[in-house]
């Protein structure tokens, strides 16, 4: 039988399993079918998993059992920087090629329990680090919509497997919009949880204190079961949030949204309207938007960019070629350290590598770094005021639609530019979500663009109801 | 950001750069350099410290592995071992 995939979304695709209207081998054949019709073009997996003939059959079983849940048999790509033990994570780099994971994440873990088919590791810029996925060493991924364009990224490649329906959802990490943008781009939903809601063991870490794994889904509905499913405590990752906290009831039936109107002055005019209309059609839904001057915001990209090279300098020292990861040869370890590092990473990383040090440094940790914590800790606190009074923050997810491959690349501060919206969002630790807003036209093609919600820390589940709230209007 | 800076900053960093690097991250990152700038510029003398107490979240000492369940899968990642060891060239 065939089965529309452009329409189909888990609780769909649920209700046919269910029913008997299609086995889970009929569904992931049909995922497979158009992986084998369009990943060359694409570029959106680097390897499809070795044992989906066997998750797919645990599934079914899962059927006949009648232990089944909602995300049972449904297949998920996986960010090549998530583990799962036995295929390769190499997110993206030389310097991984062929690791084979040795463990696997807890959010896999979960969902492995709910028997959701895996079917690859997806395409991404090198170590999460890019707004593109022209940084990933093994090639660009084309964003489905225009392939002369740009997914978005880093998490391009799980963004495009859902559009381009390479997957029914699929799981990307956020350190500064990495979610969010390429959903943006490609025209789907994603979620950055609260910092803390997911835990982030498996995950290749990049930004500690920023990274959260989050859902790329065809709906917010969708989001929200993937989220309930992935959420929670766990002893692996001291820094996830006790479970209980889930469990309050923070939605409402109107919200108050915020505006940061001084700070939108650099968006693109069509994306400007479009974020208008959307703004419209909530006012009319009977929610309150005001608009407001949020200085925060200002500071949101340059104190992102001295924690995140700050952190990606410690994170990415561990690559030495040693315990894991390809080696270099040399004459002696420092030279081989040396050697490994510096033909196993790409030019972004070594940039990033070199920035952190420089902000890390004698005579300047101070000036840079302590100083960043420090406003990252005043940006904090004029939120939590704002959100006193207001639920939800709303900006365009980026300030323009997908744009072409090496329009920004010579220029990393163009390309660090992408994420004005997306960053203050990880520095704070909120919740935020990107919602398709409908698309605009460029040379010929109509590209989608997205709608961010963010919320008060903690409030995921609200952040969640106003996503849904939207999509119905 | 002179070539010379940038050299010295990758020595720091354990980084060889290529020629088309050495080129071209002393503007690259002169402008990132230049951009970050700000945060020198905003007063936060009215800023608690909160975030800089961290409390560290300890878990049970107890068996988080049966003994030689991750082994081979562990060893089989490195680039050099002998018998069950890893092997690497003389750090003193």
């Amino acid at each position: 039988m065939s089965i529309n995939l452009e329409t189909l979304t888990i609780t769909k695709a649920h209700k046919g399993l269910k029913a008997g209207d299609f086995s889970v081998k009929e569904l992931v054949d049909e995922y497979l079918l158009v992986i084998k019709e369009k990943n060359t073009e694409l570029n959106v997996y680097l390897n499809l998993h070795t044992d989906i003939d066997q998750q797919v059959e645990r599934a079914q079983q899962m059927f006949v059992d009648g232990t089944a849940t909602e995300l049972t048999g449904i297949p998920c790509a996986l960010k090549a920087n998530l583990m799962r033990k036995g295929q390769v994570a190499n997110a993206s780099s030389k310097i991984l090629e062929n690791y084979t994971a040795t463990y696997t994440a807890t959010v896999v873990k979960r969902l492995e329990d709910q028997g959701v088919v895996f079917l690859g590791a997806t395409n991404m810029d090198e170590f999460a680090m890019g707004s593109s996925t022209e940084n990933s060493a093994f090639g660009p991924t084309k964003n489905p919509h225009d392939t002369e364009r740009v997914p978005g990224g880093s998490s391009g490649g799980s963004a495009a497997a859902v559009s381009a329906h390479m997957a029914l959802f699929s799981l990307g990490t956020d350190t500064g919009g990495s979610i969010r943008q390429p959903a943006a781009l490609c025209g789907n939903v994603g979620f950055k949880t609260t910092y803390g809601g997911v835990s982030r063991y498996g995950a290749i870490a990049m930004g500690s204190s920023l990274d959260q794994i989050g859902p790329f889904a065809k709906s917010a509905q969708d989001t929200r079961i993937i989220w309930d499913v992935i959420k929670g405590q766990d002893k692996h990752d001291m820094t996830t949030l006790d479970t209980a906290r889930w469990d309050k009831d923070v939605t409402k039936q109107v919200y108050s949204l915020a505006i940061p109107n001084d700070f939108l002055h650099g968006v693109q005019p069509d994306v400007l309207a479009k974020f208008e209309t959307a703004v419209s059609k909530l006012e009319d839904a009977g929610h309150t938007v005001t608009r407001v001057s949020i200085p925060a915001l200002q500071y949101g990209l340059p104190v992102y960019y001295v924690v995140m090279p700050a952190e990606v300098s410690s994170n990415l020292a561990r690559y030495d070629g040693i315990r894991y990861g390809s080696k270099v040869p040399g004459s002696n370890l420092l030279e081989e350290y040396i050697s490994t590092k510096s033909q196993g990473f790409g030019a972004e990383s070594k940039r990033r590598i070199m920035l952190g040090t420089y902000v890390l440094s004698a005579g300047y940790a101070d000036k840079f770094y302590t100083q960043a914590l420090a406003l990252k800790e005043k940006m904090k606190q004029e939120l939590e005021e704002l959100y006193k009074t207001h639920d939800f923050v709303l900006t365009p997810t980026t300030p323009t639609p997908a744009f072409k491959f090496g329009e920004k690349s010579a220029d990393p501060l163009q390309m660090y530019l992408e994420d004005i919206f997306t960053v203050s969002a990880n520095i704070v630790g909120i919740p935020a979500i990107s919602m398709p807003m409908g698309t605009v036209e460029s040379s010929g093609s109509r590209l989608p663009v997205g709608l961010q919600f963010m919320g008060r820390y903690g409030d995921d589940s609200a952040v969640l109801d106003i996503a849904e709230k939207f999509e119905q209007l | 950001m002179d070539k010379e800076q940038i050299l010295h900053l990758a020595k720091l960093a354990r980084l060889e750069l290529t020629e088309e690097e050495i080129d071209t991250f002393p503007g690259q990152l002169a402008d990132v350099l230049d951009f970050v700038k700000q945060v020198t510029d905003v007063d936060v003398s009215d800023v608690h410290a909160r975030d800089f107490s961290l409390i560290n979240v300890m878990r049970d000492d107890e068996k988080p592995f049966e003994a030689g369940e991750n082994r081979n899968a562990i060893l089989s990642e490195m680039s050099d071992t002998k018998d069950d060891y890893l092997k690497t060239k003389k750090i003193l």
